[in-house]
């Protein structure tokens, strides 16, 4: 205790090393699409080769030269690589997490319910998320009034065809 | 009709726009709302109200486009600096310097900045082109497919730039985007190239829903995390500014005269290149801007420069892009062949005969150019103080207001759902990214010009049978190839002679 107290004090405590797990997300991906990519090409006329193999070369190099480089940082102890999958329910428990999954219910219920209910429901559910339930009927009432703007400006003035549900038949026929 | 072109006549026409005031003041507003949402653009706003236009007299319609074209590429760069959401393609570098800026609190500086390179870039460029229309629509016959691959190198060259923190993982991020930029059936043959089997991308990656989904739909995301667009402890400079932060705006941009003077120019150049456009010329014109900065390494933390620098290239291109037009009958771009389209309905000329016919409209079109700088520096600048106030909403109702109006935007210009899902698609690869150090500039640059080298190369090389050698053919071209490679081995030149300068003194 009084060894680490003494290394703290002169400040001589080895910092955390960095955790470079996520850093391999891009990479792997970029890799994996370039593959991918230049499976769909290798039967096609050199008109259809020549870029990709060109860029897809040079990424794949420098892909790499990024894990060759973060493979000997990790050899020498100097980062760590480490997934922590004890701390996955408390990530998923988080307003962020729940807010990325609202956003992909908004794209998946606005072809059923129509650009302006959907976008009603998602921005007070968004927000209370957001908020942690505070001041409930406050957000409804802001949910509603920029979901009708948004509906006065895409589909009213710019005429754009956003999916149409039951506020849209109803407007169109009190109209 | 005959008419004197001289001096008189063109102080003529000035007042003459001047007075169309009642046209060109809705008309800015329009642009700067339609510039703001990512999705919409000056082209299909003007197709969307193309029955008025009909409607109008041919001077009064064309005065219209032209404003709602100009304020449309200034608004889009509103979003850009306060929310890091650019409207159009042609922000897309005004983010790099201008976001960070309004972080620490100097949204409203920023927009001034912005508003008043904008203008002066437009107005120079408006007032060369009158005057040098007759040869700078000459650009356009010696920009071959080979000059065209190294301009768009230029452009490509700044994910370098974008990249200097950390090398590989920059070059990482931009050879993805160039990759992704690569999906879609190929130019020649039209064999369908990693498309997933997704016949929407045959036409390749659109550009909206990659530009939404990498800033807008990632950046949503990421300020829930701190509740706030700025750091807390600049909140209070944001809620006490005045005028003064305008006005220092003003200032800090007319002492870089010079800056914007050339940026501009570059935007006026490539605008008049048919098929270029404000994208470019906005990263060119950044790349070049930081090449030649004498504090390049400042470049992506909030520096005056690398705000000026796409802001006036992008609206020096609107000038150049309407001279083939006007001058030759080429449209330079989407805008530009929306217009023609209204002056053949209107059984108005294009091309020489225009300026015989009616030298009134053809000068005319840009002198509402003109005008419609100047009314912009009266209307808008005055709102930057208002505007930056965007700032202080809380994340909470900002962030899905982003993603809902974000995810419209990336629907509109092809109206297929698949596109808003590209889009989210998009914001989770923005927000790994950006989790983990990887800078979503380099992807989308890579997303922009990718498809565009490709097919300037392929076209080079379609004509010398594939032999490479054609990309050092020409003298402009090999000018060019020169010239990049300068400004790439410039920045280093420039800093080991600073250090040996720091280290005599």
């Amino acid at each position: 205790m009084s060894d680490l107290k003494t290394n703290i004090d002169a400040g001589q405590q080895e910092p955390p090393k960095k955790n470079v797990a996520g850093e391999f997300i891009i990479p792997a991906i970029s890799v994996l699409f370039t593959l991918y990519y230049i499976s769909t090409i290798v039967d096609s006329p050199w008109t259809a080769q020549v870029n990709a193999f060109l860029v897809g070369s040079v990424l794949l190099f420098v892909a790499a030269i990024f894990f060759v480089q973060k493979g000997l940082a990790l050899r020498r102890h100097n980062a760590q690589f480490h997934i922590d999958f004890s701390a996955i329910p408390m990530v998923v428990k988080t307003p962020q997490t729940a807010f990325i999954v609202v956003s992909l219910l908004y794209l998946v219920f606005v072809d059923f319910l129509g650009f302006t209910l959907t976008t009603i429901i998602f921005f007070w559910v968004s927000m209370m998320i957001l908020d942690r339930g505070k001041r409930p009927f406050m957000k409804a009432f802001i949910a509603t009034i920029m979901a009708l703007i948004g509906y006065a400006v895409f589909i009213a003035m710019f005429e754009t065809r956003l999916p149409k549900g039951i506020i849209e038949q109803l407007i169109v026929g009190g109209v | 009709m005959k008419m004197d072109v001289n001096t008189a006549f063109f102080i003529d026409l000035f007042f003459h726009q001047v007075g169309l005031w009642w046209v060109v003041i809705p008309s800015i507003f329009l642009g700067l709302i339609v510039g703001a949402i990512p999705g919409f653009s000056a082209a299909n706003t003007i197709i969307v109200l193309l029955p008025f236009t009909f409607l109008m007299n041919v001077e009064v319609g064309l005065v219209f486009m032209i404003a709602l074209y100009c304020a449309s590429r200034l608004g889009a760069g509103i979003p850009a600096i306060l929310v890091n959401i650019p409207g159009t393609a042609g922000a897309a570098a005004t983010p790099l310097d201008g976001y960070p800026m309004a972080k620490q609190g100097l949204g409203q500086r920023a927009l001034s900045i912005s508003f008043v390179s904008s203008i002066i870039g437009g107005l120079l460029t408006t007032a060369i082109a009158l005057v040098t229309m007759p040869w700078l629509a000459r650009v356009g016959f010696y920009m071959h497919s080979v000059e065209m691959v190294v301009v768009m190198l230029f452009g490509i060259s700044l994910i370098a730039s974008v990249a200097a923190k950390d090398t590989i993982k920059g070059l990482i991020a931009g050879f993805f985007g160039l990759m992704i930029g690569s999906i879609g059936a190929d130019h020649v043959y039209a064999t369908p190239r990693g498309t997933m089997g997704f016949l929407e991308l045959y036409d390749g990656v659109p550009l909206i829903p990659a530009l939404v989904g990498l800033f807008a739909i990632s950046e949503a995301f990421m300020v829930i995390e701190t509740g706030s667009f700025m750091a807390k402890d600049r909140v209070q400079t944001v809620q006490n500014a005045n005028w003064s932060e305008t006005i220092k705006g003003v200032r800090i941009t007319l002492s870089r005269w010079w800056h914007v003077t050339w940026t501009s120019l570059i935007g006026l150049v490539i605008g008049v290149i048919p098929g270029a456009g404000a994208a470019i010329a906005s990263f060119v014109a950044y790349q070049q801007s930081r090449t030649f900065s004498k504090t390049p390494e400042a470049y992506g933390t909030g520096h005056v420069e690398g705000l000026i620098a796409p802001e006036a290239a992008n609206n020096g291109v609107t000038a150049g892009t309407l001279i083939p037009l006007m001058v030759l009958g080429i449209p330079g771009g989407a805008t530009a062949a929306i217009m023609m389209v209204v002056m053949q309905y209107q059984g108005v000329p294009t091309g020489p005969r225009l300026f015989m016919e009616r030298p009134d409209l053809g000068y005319g079109v840009f002198m509402a150019m003109f005008v419609t700088y100047l009314l912009m520096a009266l209307t808008i600048l005055p709102m930057s103080r208002y505007m930056s106030r965007v700032t202080l909403v809380s994340t909470t109702y900002m962030s899905p207001i982003i993603i809902a109006f974000t995810l419209v935007g990336s629907f509109v210009p092809r109206e297929y759902l698949f596109d808003m899902y590209l889009a989210f698609g998009f914001g989770i690869i923005g927000y790994i990214a950006r989790k983990t150090g990887y800078h979503v500039a380099a992807i989308l640059i890579g997303v922009i010009l990718g498809p565009l080298l490709e097919q300037y190369m392929l076209r080079a090389l379609k004509m010398s049978d594939g032999d490479p050698l054609v990309l050092f053919s020409s003298p402009l071209g090999n000018t060019l190839w020169l010239v990049l490679i300068l400004t790439l081995a410039l920045p280093a030149f420039l800093k080991k002679h600073r250090q040996k300068a720091g280290s005599r003194s």
